[in-house]
């Protein structure tokens, strides 16, 4: 296989090695710029909660940096010096891990970049990444770009969606202008067409989740989702992936096929919430416990439903930006997202805070009220860091808050 | 130096500026509403055009408000934010005495305070979309468009408040009288750029400050009266100034965080200009009312998004060029770059400023990072003392 399965990082985690098909995901967080470069397409980097729709509609390639460069360079090679890196090209040291790997990598020569641009999207969701880009910019030999997302309101919604419009317009120049292909009504069409069947694919995983039986495990469908944020190598060959990953799960899922052993019908459901973990060894930790990771909501803004396929491309496209859960404010945020958690049945949720992270650790109180109070379930708060960093604490709180309420 | 002449000018300055919780109190009881903001992004001729009492909540140095607003924000928060829920908390009467507050939408924490004072603090509490890609080339249509729209909203919420609709010719009251606020405030501000001033940047900031909870029409009283008594000094017959002198840029010093400026005073250092959002840059620009006919909205609009960008928005070189111009207008030999603690977006910009200031105005950038507990005067003593013997010897 490839250099992420020779990694440490890769060595510490316990996936599922019956479940062959996910050798073709783990080969997705492997993915060499190189190789993207020689596609002849673009390369664009976008932020993690951004639709990648209107880079392919450009004829490129989209780049979720922030996920890609910190899983393969802190979670699997355990390169966690790329945090000084970061420090170093202009971020505080308090910012979060993600970030700091992220700009450590990309400024820090951890990562060979072959970036042609980035498309960033100013949304209400984090400071840090808007700043890391400001200081990339200055690093990279590639043009960074800023385009707005206005935060959720509904008596907002007239004038916010003439913006987005604009701005999506004034995106798609710049793209041309990066990528030597005009966006057209139907090559954006094509393009939403090709998201939403990612988007379908992601919702058949949290369907598989909803299961009594262990389909399939924490740790998969967390990856499963990180890798879904800027379709590579491209959507149809993601699809394509994610399909042969959904027929075996359904494959063995029917009558008189032996499930895996691992994580019995008892088992405490658990929902996660909060910011992405670089510590996977959480997803273990939690099956190891007596747990079941049966969804999270990390990257649900992505699929939260299907662009409409209706009537302009950009004005679906504007549409649905507009009513991305993460987009709106914490309270209607939660209230909009229980629909969702509510049908993967949790018995629990863990909120996990990325250390140094702003946005959605300081909404926590808000977001554990909310669910107390809606869902009555008990919920957990916990804070990770880079992956070897103070996890026993985690272990131990995990480890007690699923015994605690398995009873 | 300004030859003592402060005690005189400035008296009784503090005790009106502890009046205005008195006076906020006073104006509850006569039903007059009270409606509070955080960022300067709030016009505030918006809650005077709807009858109601403006109040900038502005207030941090206090360990306990910190410690209150960590029952919401987590301590690695920047300790503004966290003071401002805490200040409600702790009933700091200025906090307790608002009906509404109206926070725009800037950085990350201040959100989370929007979300917290309307989910958890019981008034209500208007959020003002302000967009964060600040491109003039670019964007400015659609952003201009954006944020008109959203003040419109913000105006409708506080008639519905009042009970008072803002009206064009109510704004343009307001506009007007908060533009000679504005001008009489520029003027104090100006001062201290002659090396022989009457008044130093320090007190003048004070007065900015005090202006924050001050009745609008006795404020601007005050700055006329002091205005007249000051240009009536002659400055020749001052003492030259020989310390040297600093711009003090970055993250909101908020009235009551005064550890950074008395070390650096007490080390002999001369602050005579600044960057930050509680300093001079309210009184930079005007809202500029275009003939009779003009929107007092879109003027408005104009104004608030276009004055000096707060690092939420991208808009970094109008920031680097705005420091470098002061800088220069003041002939500043150093700059102090004040960073909260966790305060991002200011953060990621010291290397840049560092950088812009060495390459064009051949001068040191101190950073500082500061919470509000005592805990780290002993280090940035140390830094700033370094930092002020290393200017004198240059």
């Amino acid at each position: 296989m490839s250099a992420i399965s020779n990694s440490p990082g890769y060595n510490r985690l316990v996936f599922d090695t019956e479940l062959k098909s996910f050798e073709g995901v783990l080969a997705l967080l492997d993915t060499d710029i190189s190789a993207l470069n020689q596609t002849g397409k673009k390369l664009i980097a976008k932020s993690p909660l951004s639709p990648p729709e209107p880079i392919y509609a450009a004829g490129g390639l989209a780049y979720d940096a922030y996920t890609r460069e910190t899983i393969v360079q802190s979670v699997m090679q355990e390169n966690f010096n790329l945090a000084n890196a970061g420090v170093d090209a202009g971020l505080s040291p308090e910012f979060n891990p993600w970030n700091l790997i992220m700009v450590g990598s990309l400024a820090g020569g951890g990562s060979e970049s072959g970036l042609a641009g980035a498309a960033i999207a100013c949304g209400c969701w984090d400071d840090q990444y808007k700043k890391s880009w400001q200081v990339l910019s200055d690093c990279l030999d590639a043009p960074v770009y800023f385009w707005e997302i206005p935060r959720y309101d509904a008596d907002s919604e007239k004038w916010a969606l003439r913006l987005i419009k604009a701005e999506l317009e004034q995106l798609f120049k710049w793209l041309e202008f990066q990528t030597g292909r005009k966006v057209t009504q139907q090559s954006l069409a094509e393009a939403i067409r090709q998201g939403n069947m990612i988007r379908r694919d992601l919702q058949v995983f949290d369907e598989l989740l909803q299961s009594d039986s262990r389909l399939l495990g924490g740790l998969e469908y967390y990856i499963l989702q990180l890798v879904s944020s800027d379709y590579l190598p491209n959507p149809n060959e993601l699809h394509g992936i994610y399909s042969r990953l959904i027929d075996e799960i359904r494959h063995k899922s029917q009558p008189g096929q032996a499930v895996s052993a691992a994580g019995s019908a008892k088992a405490l459901r658990i929902y996660l919430m909060g910011d992405e973990t670089q510590q996977f060894q959480l997803f273990n930790t939690i099956e190891s416990c007596g747990g079941r990771v049966v969804g999270a909501d990390f990257r649900l803004s992505l699929y939260y439903e299907f662009i409409d396929k209706k009537g302009s491309p950009l004005d679906s496209l504007a549409r649905w930006i507009w009513k991305m859960p993460c987009n709106m404010p914490t309270g209607q945020r939660i209230r909009e997202t229980i629909p969702f958690i509510t049908r993967q049945k949790p018995d629990a949720v863990i909120i996990n805070s990325a250390a140094g992270s702003r946005n959605l650790p300081g909404s926590e109180r808000m977001v554990r009220d909310i669910i107390k109070e809606q869902m009555g379930i008990p919920v957990l708060s916990i804070e990770t860091s880079l992956p070897q960093q103070d996890t026993e604490k985690t272990e131990y709180l995990v480890r007690a808050f699923i015994e605690m309420n398995s009873y | 130096m300004n030859n003592g002449n402060n005690s005189i000018l400035l008296a009784g300055l503090p005790e009106r500026i502890e009046r205005d919780s008195a006076r906020i109190t006073l104006a509850r009881n006569a039903r007059s509403k009270v409606v509070g903001y955080f960022c300067p992004h709030v016009p505030e001729e918006l809650i005077m055009a709807a009858d109601m009492i403006p109040v900038r909540l502005a207030q941090g140095g206090d360990i306990d408000a910190v410690t209150a607003g960590e029952d919401y924000l987590k301590a690695d928060s920047c300790p503004y934010a966290r003071s401002c829920l805490g200040f409600r908390k702790t009933e700091n009467p200025i906090y307790t005495g608002v009906d509404a507050v109206c926070v725009a939408y800037t950085c990350d924490s201040m959100r989370k305070n929007q979300e917290y004072w309307a989910d958890y603090l019981g008034i209500p509490s208007f959020p003002l979309g302000i967009t964060q890609t600040h491109d003039r080339l670019r964007s400015k249509t659609q952003s201009l468009e954006y944020y008109k729209n959203e003040l419109n909203l913000l105006a409708g919420r506080l008639g519905t408040l009042s009970g008072q609709p803002v009206t064009n010719s109510k704004l343009k009251r307001a506009i007007e009288l908060t533009n000679r606020i504005r001008d009489k405030l520029w003027r104090l501000f100006e001062y201290p750029a002659d090396k022989q001033t009457p008044i130093e940047w320090r007190d003048v900031f004070r007065i900015a400050q005090a202006g924050f909870t001050m009745d609008r029409q006795e404020y601007l009283d005050e700055l006329t009266l002091l205005d007249d008594r000051l240009g009536k000094i002659d400055k020749q017959s001052l003492t030259p100034d020989s310390r040297p002198r600093l711009m003090i840029c970055g993250s909101i010093i908020a009235q009551g965080d005064d550890k950074v400026l008395d070390i650096v005073g007490a080390a002999g250092g001369n602050i005579v200009a600044d960057s930050v959002c509680t300093g001079s840059m309210f009184s930079r620009k005007r809202v500029t009312l275009f003939g009779l006919a003009g929107s007092p909205m879109d003027a408005l609009a104009e104004r608030y998004l276009y004055n000096i960008p707060c690092p939420f928005m991208t808009d970094l070189p109008k920031r680097l060029s705005r420091i470098v111009k002061i800088a220069r207008d003041y002939n500043i030999d150093g700059i102090i770059y004040y960073s909260l603690k966790y305060c991002d977006t200011w953060r990621a910009e010291f290397k840049a400023v560092r950088d812009i200031a060495q390459k064009q105005l051949s001068i040191p950038t101190l950073l500082i990072e500061a919470e509000y507990s005592p805990a780290d005067i002993g280090t940035i003593k140390t830094k700033v003392e370094a930092f002020i013997e290393m200017m004198e010897g240059r």
